[in-house]
């Protein structure tokens, strides 16, 4: 391996010395795609408790099956395949649903409050103030979308997953992918618009 | 607020919320459930534990009883043989103790006979039993009987008296 391979061709060669049993190689792999796991699983359930869980299911499954992995797609994409699917299991599941009902911590975790502590260019108290609010609103809004506008606009804004990607985890064409990621802002428009955030 | 400001404050939400990193020790935990996956039949174990906890909840809300009731069957009360003395009859071997000498002596019933039981090769059906024959009633037998009813005497005619007026009351 060198550094200037491409990443999936890097992600192929860990892969043929996993498949011949080297664990190192599948420790390399899994190190490589973590978080794009993880933020695929967080996107679909909200809550860094079952998001780990998944990934660790993701990895443990791919593992069993790497013999069967051909390299028709790439292993990242076929990797986030069986992570989605985890993670679309978890999310039907009834004791996940049990759990949530008591404790309802979905997107409730610290990362949320990013964004009020970065303040942008020396704002005044009240555009601050108003900032946080707005983006208050917005994260209830974005968690109540629908699950098809909402999966995919979370995916798309996580800085971990491309349009193709994501048609690939998701088993849609890349042009729904888009139109879904449209449609998610458009329904946050019209919803910031009937809270008086409209445009000038 | 512009639209464009709309669309960035909605990048910036949604980066915010998907601003999450995974656990530090991901890898380590993989690769070691890799090395030492967990059995089957453990996870089986698991499964069956909390079918069967399901089942027993159900069954205790529906107020199913756990196993059938004990069916009571009554056995013939066996009458059991009085002591009698008996006096020693003339064909008795000068010798030989009674039984009721024996429990006497030791304490101990004496050991009876055990009654011999016939196993009759086949048994004979039950006799038919006679049909009940029970007859139709008819409206004659059902219809009671006449009741009289003796006329009420007539009513005696009502005489009003006029309620006399005091002294100096006007008409």
């Amino acid at each position: 391996m060198t550094g200037t391979e491409p990443e999936p061709q890097i992600d192929l060669e860990l892969v043929r010395l996993a498949q011949v049993g080297d664990d190192a190689a599948f420790g390399e792999l899994v190190e490589r795609n973590r978080r794009a796991v993880y933020r695929a699983a967080y996107a679909a359930l909200g809550s860094a408790a079952d998001a780990d869980d998944v990934v660790q299911d993701a990895f443990v499954a791919a593992y069993r099956r790497l013999r069967s992995f051909r390299g028709d797609s790439s292993f990242r994409t076929w990797l986030l395949s069986i992570a989605w699917r985890k993670a679309m299991d978890r999310r039907r599941s009834v004791t996940r649903w049990m759990r949530l009902t008591v404790t309802h911590d979905r997107f409730e975790d610290g990362a949320t409050d990013v964004v009020e502590r970065v303040p942008a260019l020396e704002p005044s108290t009240d555009e601050r103030l108003e900032s946080a609010e707005l983006q208050r609103h917005l994260r209830t809004m974005i968690a109540t979308l629908p699950r098809k506008l909402r999966d995919v606009l979370l995916l798309a804004g996580s800085g971990e997953h491309s349009y193709e990607e994501i048609g690939g985890m998701l088993s849609i064409p890349v042009g729904t992918v888009k139109w879904r990621a449209s449609e998610a802002r458009r329904v946050l428009r019209k919803k910031l618009t009937a809270l008086g955030y409209g445009h000038d | 607020m512009t639209e464009r400001d709309v669309d960035r404050a909605i990048d910036r939400a949604v980066r915010s919320m998907m601003n999450v990193e995974p656990d530090a020790g991901t890898t380590r935990r993989v690769l070691a459930s890799l090395r030492h996956p967990e059995p089957v039949v453990f996870r089986w174990t698991w499964a069956a534990a909390a079918a069967a906890a399901i089942a027993l909840a159900v069954l205790l809300m529906r107020g199913i009883p756990l196993s059938p009731e004990p069916e009571l069957v009554r056995t013939p009360a066996v009458p059991q043989p009085t002591a009698v003395a008996r006096a020693p009859e003339p064909g008795d071997a000068p010798g030989t103790p009674s039984p009721q000498g024996v429990e006497r002596r030791t304490g101990l019933p004496p050991e009876r006979p055990a009654p011999s039981v016939e196993h009759p090769e086949t048994i004979p059906a039950l006799s038919a039993l006679d049909p009940l024959v029970v007859p139709v009633p008819t409206a004659a037998d059902i219809e009671p009987d006449a009741v009289d009813v003796a006329p009420l005497p007539p009513i005696p005619d009502l005489h009003i008296e006029p309620v006399p007026l005091p002294p100096g009351s006007r008409d």
